[in-house]
């Protein structure tokens, strides 16, 4: 039984170079060299790099008409060799079986993930060991960009990420001009910080329930931040807004800080957008990264997965698609189910057992102090109302029965910078929300509220949002996924995405400060980067909403 | 946000309890709405007679009224996911009224599509009485049509479940109106499918329930990029197999 170990793209690659201090070639050099090898191949040949980037999303057949966004059409990437020969694409078969795969806003989001990344980390090391006289247990690297290293700064990309050479004076694979950062002028890094600014961290770790349907009471029944750590239980989701924790931060985080938007044009780079953003050669090692969280999680955090058929099965349960990897030239497949890739110990990969680990799988490489548990954040809420309870005095039903008290009025586009809006509640229903509050008691659990931005649209998906209601700090999320969403003829059907932020703590200290009885909450959207003429994002409507026992 | 099972599962109870009734009324088949009445006069008299006969016999307004009851049997639990989102998104105190705008607009466009149908079914049944060759012709379109890039993008634009207002009179009119363009997206995509079992002489309910199967099936399909493909959209007899053979294997461990 073969078993594998992924090493950190700096602290084990000579701080993120080709070559290590005794001279030798570091897994990097061997990773450039075998991505050259399949980026030589055209894209009708299953093992190509443009074939396997179509498996997670493309701009080829699904073409985008916009004028404002065609610069995301593969045809218009300069970054894609001529040798891909895009004009000459695999048979229908072919497309139909493999591309436009990747999960995301979805529970398959890890999952999906594990098995592409096993898929073509098998067809790198054929390439190495068989074409290149390369080393027989290369394994793919990650970088860990939360990582406090005193070492190296490994918030940034590694050297071997922005040469133009390689050490064998060939052009390095790795570099992609079109990979514009966090500040947008191609200085490349990720943004590290807590949770109070557009900054990606790992408090997601600290999440201990992995769906709906896998939580074991009821006091975690919406998990700790308000979403669960793998996402919503959905079927086949290629782009869908049941974003788990791990999804949104630091996944969809880096994605936007990475790809960034070009300060010269505005442009979206290629790591910002999933359809472009398994063309980038980082895009692997941020996903290995990812991939070692939720090992992490399983195997440090002792956190298990949801044992949901519907989710081991996969998407077949539900009608959809499966899941499936091609694994040589002629397009054999590798199809595989989330219980397939249930843990790295024992991947069942092709009938065989394949198993690979980490060099780290400390839970957390930023966040150190956990936060307050679900139980003792009750207790807290309680005590806050003022409510007399007794430890473990009180019982949550699994019933969620959400409602809608309060909506903007028409359709909201947002300004470069920042937005202000009234978000109108309904009287009568706003009503039972503070008596709720205000009624609060061991038996009668005081509702939470939720405010939701339904519909939102655009093209930005480099961006972030930071959402403030009456002047206070929600959260920041990242616009990943936007695009595809906004589009008629993808797979979301011009939907937009929805994002649902939990504001029971502001509206609590609205209770406190006897301010609870009004009309309206006021909502300010600001947008991290700038929006330009053609390219706002709209937000077809905010939805404030209490959600009851 | 989602709606709560208990919500979730009334909707659904009450939509297909409503779209069970009026199947039974179908086959029941009161004053014979459903089928084309032929004599020996309408089958081989003169042009003129023969139509006001065929006329007599099948009058438009009840053939409509059958029409009618045809689509709220077949399309009705399609609605399910639109009516659970209109909940969801909606005062509570003014979910069924905006639910049932949203299926008021939905059926009129349907009834609309009828008024053509139902002349069309009556006009060939004149020129053609008790022939298989109307319904194999519309089968053929069905097929061509089934497979085509416009179905696809029809069938897009039925995922396109937009955000209603949530205040006043433009929540009702948008209600009224997402019925309308759902309606439409539906009849686009489905029209061939439903005029094939009302052009059988024979059979036509067993072909009505197949009908209904494919076209519940192809809603649920996730939108696609249209291109002409072919594609079984039989997500629905998916769904039910796998997840029978889950519960035969999770009652076998």
């Amino acid at each position: 039984m073969s078993k594998y170990l992924r090493k950190n793209a700096w602290d084990a690659n000579n701080g993120g170079q080709f070559i290590e201090k005794s001279n030798e070639f570091t897994a990097l050099f061997w990773y450039a060299k075998a991505v050259q090898v399949m980026q030589s191949r055209p894209i009708e040949n299953p093992t190509s790099w443009w074939f396997y980037a179509a498996i997670h999303g493309e701009f080829l057949i699904n073409e985008i008409k916009d004028p404002n966004y065609k610069y995301l059409n593969w045809k218009n990437i300069s970054y894609i060799s001529p040798k891909a020969d895009l004009t000459a694409l695999p048979s229908s078969n072919l497309v139909d079986s493999f591309w436009d795969q990747c999960q995301h806003g979805t529970w398959f989001f890890p999952p999906w993930h594990r098995g592409y990344l096993v898929a073509l980390e098998n067809i790198l090391r054929d390439i190495i060991i068989n074409e290149l006289s390369g080393p027989s247990d290369w394994s793919l690297p990650y970088w860990n960009y939360l990582n406090q290293s005193t070492a190296y700064a490994e918030f940034k990309i590694p050297p071997a990420f922005t040469e133009s050479t390689l050490p064998d004076g060939t052009a390095n694979p790795l570099y992609v001009p079109e990979r514009y950062g966090p500040t947008g002028n191609s200085d490349i890094y990720v943004q590290v910080g807590p949770n109070i600014q557009t900054s990606a961290n790992d408090e997601c770790q600290w999440n201990e329930t992995y769906s709906a349907s896998a939580a074991n009471n009821a006091s975690n029944n919406s998990g700790l931040f308000g979403q669960f750590y793998g996402g919503g239980e959905t079927g086949f989701s290629h782009g869908g807004s049941e974003t788990g924790d791990l999804e949104m931060n630091p996944h969809n985080f880096v994605h936007g800080m990475v790809g960034g938007e070009s300060n010269s044009n505005n442009q979206n780079g290629l790591m910002g957008v999933p359809a472009t953003a398994a063309l980038d050669p980082i895009f692997y090692l941020h996903h290995a990264n990812i991939d070692r969280m939720w090992a992490a999680w399983n195997q440090t955090g002792k956190n298990n997965n949801t044992a949901n058929p519907n989710w081991l099965h996969g998407p077949t349960a539900q009608g959809d698609r499966r899941f499936e990897m091609p694994i040589d030239p002629s397009g054999t497949a590798w199809p595989f189910t989330p219980e397939d890739v249930n843990s790295t110990e024992h991947v069942n990969y092709n009938g065989q057992t394949y198993t690979y680990t980490y060099d780290d799988l400390s839970l957390t490489s930023y966040e150190t102090i956990p936060p307050t548990k679900l139980h003792e954040k009750m207790l807290e809420r309680f005590s806050k109302l003022g409510v007399r309870t007794v430890e473990k005095g009180f019982k949550m039903t699994k019933k969620r029965n959400p409602e809608l008290v309060g909506a903007s009025s028409g359709s909201l586009t947002l300004n470069s910078k920042a937005t202000k809006t009234q978000v109108k509640l309904q009287s009568s229903s706003w009503k039972s929300v503070s008596d709720s509050i205000m009624k609060a008691s061991v038996s009668k659990i005081p509702d939470e509220v939720y405010l939701q931005l339904e519909g939102v649209k655009g093209g930005s998906d480099s961006n972030f949002i930071s959402v403030y209601v009456n002047e206070k700090f929600v959260k920041s999320i990242s616009l990943f996924g936007l695009l595809s969403a906004s589009m008629t003829n993808a797979a979301h059907g011009n939907s937009g995405l929805n994002f649902k932020f939990n504001i029971t703590e502001i509206i609590d200290d609205l209770h406190l400060k006897n301010d609870l009885n009004m009309d309206s909450l006021n909502v300010e959207i600001k947008t991290k980067n700038p929006l330009v003429e053609g390219k706002e994002i709209t937000v077809d409507r905010i939805g404030i909403y209490r959600v009851g026992q | 946000m989602k709606l709560s099972n208990t919500s979730s599962w009334a909707i659904r109870i009450t939509i297909i309890s409503i779209s069970l009734f009026v199947w039974v009324l179908l086959l029941i088949n009161p004053g014979n709405i459903m089928t084309i009445e032929h004599c020996h006069v309408t089958v081989s008299g003169p042009p003129a007679t023969s139509l006001s006969m065929l006329l007599d016999m099948n009058p438009f307004i009840p053939q409509l009224f059958g029409w009618g009851l045809m689509v709220i049997a077949m399309m009705l639990p399609k609605l399910i996911p639109a009516i659970k989102s209109i909940y969801v998104h909606s005062f509570k105190r003014y979910r069924f009224l905006y639910a049932f705008l949203f299926v008021l607009g939905y059926l009129s466009i349907w009834m609309i599509a009828g008024v053509f149908m139902v002349a069309v079914i009556l006009g060939l049944n004149f020129l053609m009485p008790l022939s298989y060759i109307p319904a194999i012709g519309t089968f053929i379109i069905a097929i061509v049509w089934e497979f085509s890039p416009i179905k696809q993008r029809f069938l897009n634009l039925g995922h396109d479940h937009r955000i209603l207002p949530a205040f006043g009179w433009p929540a009702s009119r948008d209600s009224l109106l997402y019925g309308f363009r759902h309606g439409m997206w539906c009849v686009g995509s489905g029209w061939a499918l439903m005029l094939f079992p009302m052009l059988l002489p024979k059979m036509h309910n067993l072909a009505m329930i197949m009908v209904t199967f494919i076209m519940i099936s192809e809603h649920m399909e996730h939108p696609r990029f249209p291109k002409w493909r072919f594609h079984l959209r039989f997500k629905l007899l998916r769904i039910l197999i796998a997840q029978t053979k889950i519960k035969l294997k999770l009652q076998v461990n």
